[in-house]
């Protein structure tokens, strides 16, 4: 019978982990089994947040970048820069998306935060706004 | 006059006057202590007794008419009264009526009141529905004039974002959120 972890203490020692560079895959079988025998498998995605919160703790950020075109360099550039000014990250994991609904601009997600620039959003914002 | 002067001679002879006359004074003697005997049986037997149911009869006629009279009073007084009844039955019909055809009036006339505002309350209920109608009918058109306005400028600006404005765009959007 698996010991009962609390999430707080799983999400750190696989942060921990990962940022002294053991392996993603291993880290990811040990974790699902002991998931599946702790039977809390619908844990996961809780879980995960926690690793994720618990890596930006440590200065090590995932981004998900959503946008209607790819992006170049520059702007690239930008938008790491902006998720070090606001998380005090040192290391950060950008990883892209595209969304040809998103119409324009960018949609930048991490550690439980949103940035919704696009222009979707704000055509809904005006659509809220003006409707009755 | 004749026979006067023939009794008048006659008279002279005494003893031949009565016995002319046919008058036996023994036997009249007799009759008439008899008949006063007889009238004392009378009196003392027959007329107490007969005096006594005249008497009565007499009592009872007057006590008859007495009753008479005084069933005729009885009679007369129930007359008054049962006319007294009538005429106080008869007013207290008039005023029951003369309440009931007031009491009608009123309940009429507050049925009508009623009616009139339950008529005034339903135009109203009416009118603030139809205000309610059109108000949600402009709301309605005004919300899908918004949703064509959006969708038309979301076709259009899909084909005016291009990869290079797309970038412009990402850059001032990043601007903004640093001095944010």
């Amino acid at each position: 019978m698996a010991v009962r972890l609390s999430r707080r203490n799983l999400a750190s020692y696989y942060a921990e982990a990962l940022v002294n560079g053991t392996s993603s895959k291993n880290l990811a079988r040990e974790l699902a089994a002991y998931l599946i025998e702790a039977k809390r498998t619908k844990e996961l995605p809780l879980i995960i947040d926690d690793i994720e919160h618990q890596l930006a703790c440590r200065g090590s950020l995932s981004a998900r970048l959503t946008s209607a075109h790819a992006l170049n360099e520059a702007s690239r550039r930008s938008v790491i820069d902006l998720l070090r000014h606001k998380t005090g990250a040192s290391d950060i994991n950008i990883k892209e998306s595209i969304d040809e609904n998103l119409l324009g601009g960018l949609k930048i997600e991490f550690i439980g935060n949103e940035l919704d620039m696009t222009i979707s959003r704000q055509l809904s914002k005006l659509k809220t706004n003006y409707k009755k | 006059m004749e026979i006067f002067r023939q009794f008048a001679e006659s008279g002279s002879q005494n003893g031949g006057l009565v016995e002319m006359l046919g008058i036996d004074w023994q036997m009249l003697l007799f009759q008439i202590v008899a008949f006063l005997v007889m009238l004392g049986l009378l009196a003392k037997f027959v007329y107490p007794w007969l005096i006594k149911s005249v008497d009565d009869r007499q009592k009872r006629i007057e006590d008859g008419l007495k009753s008479s009279e005084k069933a005729q009073a009885e009679a007369a007084n129930a007359e008054k009264r049962i006319a007294k009844l009538l005429a106080s039955a008869n007013k207290e019909a008039g005023e029951i009526i003369a309440a009931a055809k007031a009491e009608a009036s009123e309940t009429l006339l507050a049925t009508e009141e009623k009616s009139r505002q339950l008529a005034d309350k339903i135009t109203k209920t009416a009118r603030e529905q139809i205000d309610n109608d059109i108000l949600i009918a402009k709301n309605a058109l005004h919300n899908e004039m918004v949703d064509l306005v959006i969708t038309a400028t979301e076709k259009v600006t899909s084909r005016i974002v291009t990869d290079k404005v797309n970038n412009d765009l990402v850059e001032k959007a990043v601007k903004e959120a640093k001095r944010n």
